[in-house]
């Protein structure tokens, strides 16, 4: 076994998200949800600071959607579940 | 007549008159319904074998706009919508019927200022927006431009059904925006 070399494990950003955050719960645009609710509710639901819950409701409304959170599955279906309490649309998908 | 929300000594108040309370009321008990309606499909496949793989979307422009798919791939979305519809169904069911008995505890003793606890103001928020949502759907705002028609067909003030609806949806939307300004804002009212 000695001084067979081992190579470093290639730190890669994007595979560490896959493998701790698979799943991710994805807001779309729509025409009735006004857009400063849409805030609020990122705010109470994610506990988002405004700034940032503004910036992702102005990414759904000029994006067409945005990624709102990753994570493991259980979580992101909730997420999206309770997304849909509030009435927006969202799904949920591979985080890929 | 209707006003917009103000917060006043940590609630949210507004004037409503009793023909907009009893319209509001209306339509609360219309969507009740159609929530409360089981998929009789499903209900008999769970009666008959206990599990229910899938299920399929209502296929009502205003319950599909209540009830949206949780997942872009159908089949997902199907498998998703048999473990979580009902639950959703019933949330928003329990919310109405919360809102429902307040403005019917107004109307009964001829009040006209709604006066919402700090803590019962997001139940007030989705509400509104499942109204708009149902309301929506009949309407068919899936667009910028939808929106936009039902705003201006909103103006014409005539007596026909869509009419009606457009000034409708204008005014709760309206009204929602007020409520949404009055919780982001609230220093700034007073």
């Amino acid at each position: 076994m000695a001084g067979k070399s081992v190579t470093e494990p290639q730190y890669d950003e994007q595979m560490q998200n896959r493998l701790l955050y698979p799943w991710r719960a994805v807001v779309w645009n729509d025409a009735v949800n006004l857009m400063e609710y849409v805030s609020l509710v990122f705010q109470r639901h994610f506990g988002y600071q405004p700034a940032h819950a503004d910036q992702l409701m102005r990414d759904v409304h000029e994006q067409g959607r945005a990624v709102v959170a990753i994570g493991m599955r259980e979580r992101i279906e909730a997420d999206v579940l309770a997304l849909h309490g509030y009435g927006l649309r969202a799904t949920l998908e591979p985080n890929e | 007549m209707i006003a917009a929300f103000t917060f006043t000594d940590g609630e949210y108040r507004a004037h409503i008159g009793p023909e907009y309370n009893v319209m509001l009321q209306e339509l609360l008990e219309e969507i009740l319904t159609v929530l409360d309606e089981p998929g009789e499909l499903s209900s008999f496949i769970g009666a008959v074998t206990g599990i229910e793989p899938d299920r399929e979307a209502p296929g009502t422009p205003s319950l599909d706009m209540l009830l949206p798919p949780m997942s872009g791939d159908p089949a997902e979305a199907a498998r998703l919508r048999a473990v979580t519809e009902d639950l959703l169904r019933s949330e928003k069911s329990e919310r109405i019927r919360a809102v429902l008995s307040v403005l019917e505890a107004l109307s009964t003793r001829k009040g006209d200022t709604l006066k919402i606890p700090e803590a019962d103001a997001w139940d007030w928020l989705s509400v509104l927006n499942d109204i708009r949502l149902v309301l929506a759907g009949e309407l068919g705002i899936y667009s910028d431009s939808d929106a936009q028609r039902v705003f201006v067909t909103a103006k014409a003030a005539s007596s026909s059904r869509s009419d009606i609806l457009s000034s409708v949806y204008t005014t709760i939307t309206w009204w929602q925006d007020s409520l949404v300004h009055a919780m982001r804002y609230p220093s700034k009212d007073h």
